[in-house]
């Protein structure tokens, strides 16, 4: 056996050993505990979406509520109201996000950096205003209750929530496969490029335009599948669901784990989730949690700029011996925005 | 016609307040190149400081000629002390970065408040005598006149400080051209702490002005914030004179907005907001007084 | 077979599945998901599961809440659980609750936060009967949070009585697991004040400030049900979102009608805005105040402000002195002492909460078996006569056909110099006459 292909056995190992971990959790984890995975895996492809807009493109978004609201209410509103099935719903949600993306995305052109934060916040400052506006159609700020759950195909004979797990886990593979897939391929290098070097990226022949809009388009449409997961889960949607500070969350879990990363996102989500259930249980006063927040991201900012994966990416390097090579980092994410 | 004209005070006290908190905004951005997104909460959280001081039942039952005073030497304090530990070290570094530590505040300073002082809604008393001048059917509060009279103030000694002292043109060579600046002996680190510790005051006094309406509490700044950002973009986000002016535009428009046009009404106000930024960033990006900055490669 | 083992063995069956494809057997296990029946009889109880003494045992009874313990609310749910603490502290000190099987148990209650997130609510709804394995849940916060429950108590046949929520739909028939709830309906309280109007001044011009949500709208509607048939008319209705940071546009607006009465449905801060405004306004209608918000609030606007303004009250201020030996409210006070954090926080703050921990004592006393169906239906047939808060000539009764508790209003007049509320009159009762309808608006 070479080593390259020794190495890459290794590098496959924790993935192939995660991933048949969490296909086998129903077998050992109670329903909490699946429903807890659940909201994880609804936050994962969250971070993603903003990950492959911000992280990877450049594009600040602190509307990201917005996207994923539009999703899971799409996804209510066509089961609850239509009495559609969930899976008829999906591609709804994800054209819905996405245009609204696309739109959102022709502004973007002009208006970039911390000008682009601004605007998108106002976006998601807006969003739960508009189910309250439409509230005899959408529940208000009440609430819409969805009935109808996703159901298990009679042949497998597995429990719906079991079904619904394996559902969201494979969902969020494959967003992970896609964005990975888009990354490495010629629209990835365009958008670290514009990311990177905005004018230059011009020079050197990117359509920069379509790119952005493209990046914008797609971010909104995987924010609309986090939403249909969210539904999933939650068979509930609110307007206090899709509020700004979820977006802000999402920016955090992103820089935590790492923005301009393929792994950081699910560490994000990881963080999202479980800090705030261990925080009280070590006797933190659950009013504080945002200060704990605020306060370990800005320390990570400062210690791990790589966010976590970053910083395990140089443990694991120096376990293993690999040195980095002297004089080259690697180059960190930044805004577009000159 | 009395209707109008009462329409057209309300939205004017208002945007001076939008106006101030646009003035703070400015006033980093000009030296750090940074959209505060933890201003409204700085500014809270020296709100709840004056409330402490001058509180007869929960507080030190202070006079606010003392409480007030005391809280924007806080505010200044505070700025400078954030300035300085947190943003600092992420200086001439990645704006995504600074971006995400200013939102890491935000949470953390509104958490902290709640903590320290209260989640509740508290009241602080006006500066100004209560009641106002009614003519025909059209009044205007004591606290209104104040309040315009109060930032047409600070205004005008901003302008002095930075056009005609030494330490404004220290500030605005900073924050212009940080390199040059060092070279010339200017001590950039300093200036910046100022930069930052003047614009948490002004924030401060548009908080303490605008309390005695929207109570103190610790999301008081949550809905003011979007005002402020969209009288800054109006006015131009380098010039403190556009953001007073934005200010007033801005408050016009919602109120007139609100009074006749019946769709947008009261409930999108906040809609109001984000098309006027919206609006104003696509057609003209710098504002009704800002400058165009050049692309470079 | 609670529901997590059952879920374990149906995964297992796939796995197996999954192995042996031919196997036909996983259809059959499906098959067996279904619900069982309890076999009594009872439409509400055909569907359950077989878990009705889960968080019992002979010396115990475990009870769960889920209130927002952090964020901007954390003030209201924080005094909550302190007042349902109490309580229990109370009902333990005596050795505990007496359920019809003649055993005496204490109670253990565990709360949750939900930061007033309805799926959070949700959440911790599942977690509390999935994990924590209570018997039973009391004085849920928020009707988002109680509407996105809902499913799940009916479900697994969970009681969650008396909850913090004055949505009229919280009496819907339809759902009796999620249980009478513990405050007046935002409907009838409307109502009453609609009818006191109608009684005082039958040609009343009413302008109205309302929050434009499903509050605002129950408002709306039972105002308007309760000056039906009168001369008074609506000269202008203006709404606010929750998000606002002012509603002085709107006063100004409705100032410029000129009306004689203005009805504020408004809850807490942007109550108080609303009162300043018309204060410094000029205008001098009659105020009548939606009852969201406090008395140790309404002391906090500007001097002057709200002076007379009518507010309809269920319940004695436990925050005045002068009630302090009132005996509902002494063993209140009393027991609010002992309890940690009960020194911090002002009385009142608790009294919704040591209110539902007694409403539910009580349930569980009276229930004819002691199982969750016992205690649901105990709730919908109450006749509650013991010390409490609540103004004399308020009847605390549900019954098969009245799916809510507080049925009954005084009106009372804002004393800003005195810093009270002073009684206009007698209850107007509406116990059994107070059907459940949904809100259309």
């Amino acid at each position: 056996m070479n080593t390259t292909t020794q190495r890459s056995i290794i590098r496959a190992l924790p993935w192939t050993v995660g991933l048949v971990l969490l296909v086998g959790a129903p077998f050992v984890l109670g329903l909490t505990g699946i429903r807890g995975l659940m909201q994880v895996f609804v936050l994962a492809v969250a971070v993603m979406s903003l990950n492959l807009l911000t992280g990877f493109n450049g594009q600040p978004s602190i509307g990201h509520s917005a996207f994923i609201g539009l999703g899971a209410y799409a996804t209510a509103l066509a089961v609850q109201n239509y009495g559609w099935s969930y899976w008829s719903a999906l591609p709804i949600a994800v054209l819905i996000a996405g245009v609204v993306g696309a739109v959102a995305g022709v502004p973007a052109l002009r208006i970039r950096g911390m000008n682009l934060a601004l605007v998108t916040m106002a976006l998601a400052l807006v969003f739960p205003q508009v189910p309250v506006r439409l509230t005899e159609w959408t529940g208000g700020t009440a609430g819409l209750t969805v009935d109808e759950r996703l159901r298990a195909p009679a042949a497998l004979g597995v429990a719906d929530v079991a079904w619904q797990y394996w559902v969201l886990l494979g969902i969020a593979a494959l967003a992970f496969l896609l964005i990975r897939n888009v990354v490495h391929s010629s629209m990835g290098r365009a958008m670290i490029a514009i990311r990177d070097q905005h004018v230059a990226a011009h020079t050197v022949g990117i359509n920069v335009r379509a790119v952005k809009v493209t990046v914008f388009a797609g971010s909104a449409a995987i924010a609309g599948v986090a939403g249909w997961m969210f539904t999933v889960t939650n068979q509930f949607v609110s307007p206090g669901d899709f509020t700004v500070l979820v977006s802000i969350n999402l920016l955090l879990g992103m820089a935590v784990g790492g923005s301009g990363t393929l792994v950081g996102p699910l560490m994000g989500a990881l963080f999202l989730y479980y800090v705030p259930e261990v925080l009280p249980k070590l006797g933190v006063n659950p009013q504080l949690t945002p200060a704990v927040y605020g306060v370990l991201l800005i320390l990570l900012a400062f210690f791990l700029p790589g966010g976590l994966s970053g910083g395990l990416r140089s443990l694991v390097r120096r376990l293993s011996g690999i040195t980095a090579k002297k004089g080259v980092t690697t180059p960190q994410p930044t805004l577009d925005t000159t | 016609m009395e209707l109008l004209i009462q329409r057209l005070i309300d939205g004017t006290s208002n945007g001076f307040l939008y106006g101030a908190v646009a003035l703070a905004l400015v006033l980093i951005y000009r030296s750090t190149g940074l959209m505060n997104f933890a201003q409204g909460e700085m500014a809270m959280f020296s709100t709840f400081v004056v409330w402490k001081l001058a509180d007869e039942r929960l507080g030190f039952g202070l006079a606010l000629a003392i409480a007030i005073p005391a809280g924007i030497v806080f505010a200044f304090l505070l700025g400078a002390v954030l300035e300085r530990a947190v943003i600092r070290p992420f200086s001439g570094g990645n704006p995504l970065t600074l971006l995400i530590v200013t939102l890491g505040m935000f949470l953390a300073i509104n958490a902290l408040a709640g903590y320290i002082f209260t989640t509740d809604t508290e009241r602080l008393d006006s500066p100004f005598p209560s009641g106002g001048l009614s003519l025909g059917g059209v009044t205007i509060t004591y606290l209104e006149m104040g309040t315009v009279v109060v930032l047409l103030v600070v205004a005008l000694l901003i302008r002095q400080l930075f056009m005609g002292t030494k330490l404004g043109l220290g500030l605005r060579a900073a924050a212009m051209n940080p390199s040059s600046s060092r070279l010339a002996g200017i001590d950039v680190g300093r200036m910046m702490m100022i930069g930052w510790g003047l614009a948490s005051a002004i924030g401060a006094i548009a908080a303490i002005l605008v309390a005695p309406v929207v109570y103190v509490s610790t999301n008081m700044m949550a809905a003011l914030l979007l005002y402020g950002f969209a009288a800054a973009v109006v006015g131009g986000f380098d010039s403190p004179f556009g953001a007073l002016v934005g200010g007033v535009l801005v408050g016009l428009i919602q109120s007139l907005a609100s009074g006749y046009l019946p769709f947008i009404g009261t409930q999108l106000q906040l809609a109001t907001a984000f098309a006027v930024i919206l609006l104003v960033l696509l057609i003209r990006p710098q504002g009704l007084f800002g400058r165009l900055p050049v692309e470079r490669v | 077979m609670t529901s997590i083992s059952r879920m374990r063995l149906f995964a297992a069956a796939a796995l197996l599945s999954l192995g042996v494809t031919a196997c036909g057997g996983s259809a059959a296990l499906t098959g067996a998901s279904g619900a069982q029946s309890s076999g009594s009889g009872d439409p509400a109880l055909a569907e359950c599961p077989d878990n009705g003494t889960v968080g019992l045992t002979d010396t115990t009874i475990k009870l769960g809440v889920s209130q927002p313990l952090s964020g901007p609310l954390v003030a209201v749910g924080g005094g909550f659980v302190v007042g349902m603490n109490a309580y229990f502290n109370y009902v333990n000190g005596n050795g505990g609750v007496k359920g019809p099987d003649g055993k005496q148990r204490k109670i253990e209650l565990v709360a949750k936060d939900d930061q007033y997130v309805a799926t959070k609510t949700k959440a911790n709804v599942s977690a509390l009967i999935n994990e924590d394995k209570v018997f039973a849940l009391l004085g849920l916060f928020g009707t988002s949070g109680n509407l996105a429950a809902r499913p799940l108590l009916a479900q697994e046949c969970v009681p969650s009585l008396f909850a913090t929520s004055g949505a009229p739909e919280l009496g819907n028939p339809d759902y009796p697991w999620g249980g009478p709830a513990g405050s007046i309906s935002y409907l009838l309280e409307a109502r009453a004040s609609g009818e006191y109007l109608k009684s005082v001044n039958p040609n009343a011009k009413v302008a109205i400030l309302y929050q434009d949500d499903d509050l605002g709208r129950a408002y709306l509607q039972g105002f308007k049900k309760g000056i039906e048939g009168s001369n008074i008319s609506i000269v202008k209705t203006e709404s606010f979102e929750s998000t606002d940071p002012d509603v002085g546009n709107q006063i100004t607006s409705l100032a410029a009608t000129g009306a004689d009465t203005f009805y504020d449905i408004a809850i807490g801060l942007q109550a108080l805005q609303a009162l300043n405004h018309v204060h410094a306004s000029g205008w001098k209608p009659q105020i009548i105040q939606a009852a969201q918000v406090g008395l140790s609030l309404l002391k906090k606007l500007e001097p002057g402000a709200g002076d007379g303004l009518i507010m309809a009250g269920t319940s004695y201020d436990a925050d005045d002195p002068d009630n302090a030996d009132l005996p509902g409210i002494k063993l209140f006070l009393d027991w609010l002492k002992k309890t940690p954090g009960g020194e911090k926080i002002l009385p009142s703050t608790a009294t919704a909460g040591w209110t539902a921990a007694m409403f539910m004592t009580w349930a569980i006393e009276n229930a004819e078996t002691m199982d969750r169906a016992g205690v649901m239906r105990a709730a919908h047939n109450m006749d509650f006569t013991g010390p409490n808060f609540y103004l004399p000539g308020i009847k605390l009764v549900t019954g098969p056909d009245d799916h809510y508790l507080i049925e009954g209003v005084v009106q009372q007049k804002l004393d800003r110099k005195a810093g009270k509320l002073i009684p206009l009159g007698e209850v107007q009762d509406f116990n059994g006459a107070n059907p459940y309808e949904k809100i259309t608006g």
